[in-house]
């Protein structure tokens, strides 16, 4: 067993913790930033579940979760919650429609490519001897075979959720940093936001370079990810004495 | 004063101390600490350089620019 296939268990266990102790939070707070961070660890997680599952066997819904939720939609839906939690103002009503709606629409193009990917795999284009990461897209440029085809409408869609959840979850950590570190308060979030920050950037940059075909990366950067993004919440999260 | 008429933004100032935050509290950034001077403001530029490539690379690909 690889390095690679280990990765993703360890980044499913800190993922399932992660999620269970945000929607706690949310039982016990019942504020909406707290469910959209739970809903998109969740799809975090079930991603990461997926790629260990898919190192040992093929399952189409499998994939299906993994590419949805593990690729498309968690950045988007995490970020989003940073966004309700920073901005209360009445567009982010409208902006939480329009993710509900997107997510529904990329649900529905997944679904739509699904017989394709039967096809991709019947012709023998999946293996557990790689990680699903390297083998998933079709190359434009090279021409290899993927599971998923050219120009399936599913993977224009990534780049949305994934820039918008890029922006608001590292924009908003990097801002409320920056905030708390000019009003020189609470530096416990100025170093959870940092945190936060960088571990969403390490998918992100573990994203970009899957993107341009060195998938290898892409699961010791969720798990450094999940690590990162889990302390810097818990960090952020921890009441401080007073002075 | 009525918590209902009051808006959300009033009632952040009074009851936390910045936004972005979900529980007050009043602890203070350390004077004169190498980490809050130097490596957290370092940190900040060098992660939002990071953010700017990756929004770049995301709306290349969104636009076409870049292809695979």
């Amino acid at each position: 067993m690889s390095i690679n296939q280990l990765l993703p268990f360890a980044s499913t266990v800190v993922m399932v913790v992660f999620t269970i102790w945000v929607l706690q939070r949310y039982l016990t707070r019942r504020a909406p930033h707290f469910l959209f961070w739970g809903i998109g660890l969740a799809m975090f997680a079930s991603g990461s579940f997926a790629e260990a599952y898919l190192a040992f066997a093929w399952n189409r819904w499998v994939f299906f979760c993994w590419y949805l939720f593990g690729a498309a939609l968690n950045a988007g839906w995490i970020g989003h919650g940073t966004l309700l939690l920073l901005v209360r103002k009445p567009w982010v009503k409208i902006v939480t429609v329009l993710l509900v709606a997107g997510s529904l629409y990329a649900v529905y193009l997944m679904l739509q490519v699904m017989p394709q990917v039967d096809t991709a795999y019947a012709n023998g284009v999946f293996t557990t001897a790689r990680p699903i990461s390297e083998q998933y897209a079709t190359s434009r440029v090279t021409g290899a075979q993927g599971l998923l085809p050219v120009g399936a409408a599913v993977r224009l869609t990534t780049p949305f959720f994934n820039v918008y959840g890029l922006l608001t979850l590292v924009g908003g950590a990097l801002y409320s940093a920056y905030l708390f570190l000019k009003k020189r308060i609470l530096p416990n979030r100025v170093i959870g936001n940092v945190l936060i920050a960088a571990g969403a950037l390490s998918i992100g940059a573990g994203g970009a370079l899957d993107r341009i075909g060195m998938g290898q990366f892409l699961f010791a950067t969720e798990l450094i990810a999940a690590i990162l993004m889990f302390l810097g919440f818990r960090w952020a999260a921890q009441p401080q004495p007073s002075e | 004063m009525d918590a209902k008429k009051t808006p959300v933004a009033d009632q952040t100032k009074k009851t936390q101390p910045a936004r972005g935050t979900d529980a007050p509290s009043s602890s203070r950034v350390p004077q004169n600490s190498i980490l809050y001077s130097r490596v957290v403001p370092l940190a900040l530029i060098f992660l939002a350089l990071i953010a700017l490539l990756l929004v770049l690379f995301g709306a290349g690909i969104v636009v076409g620019f870049i292809r695979f």
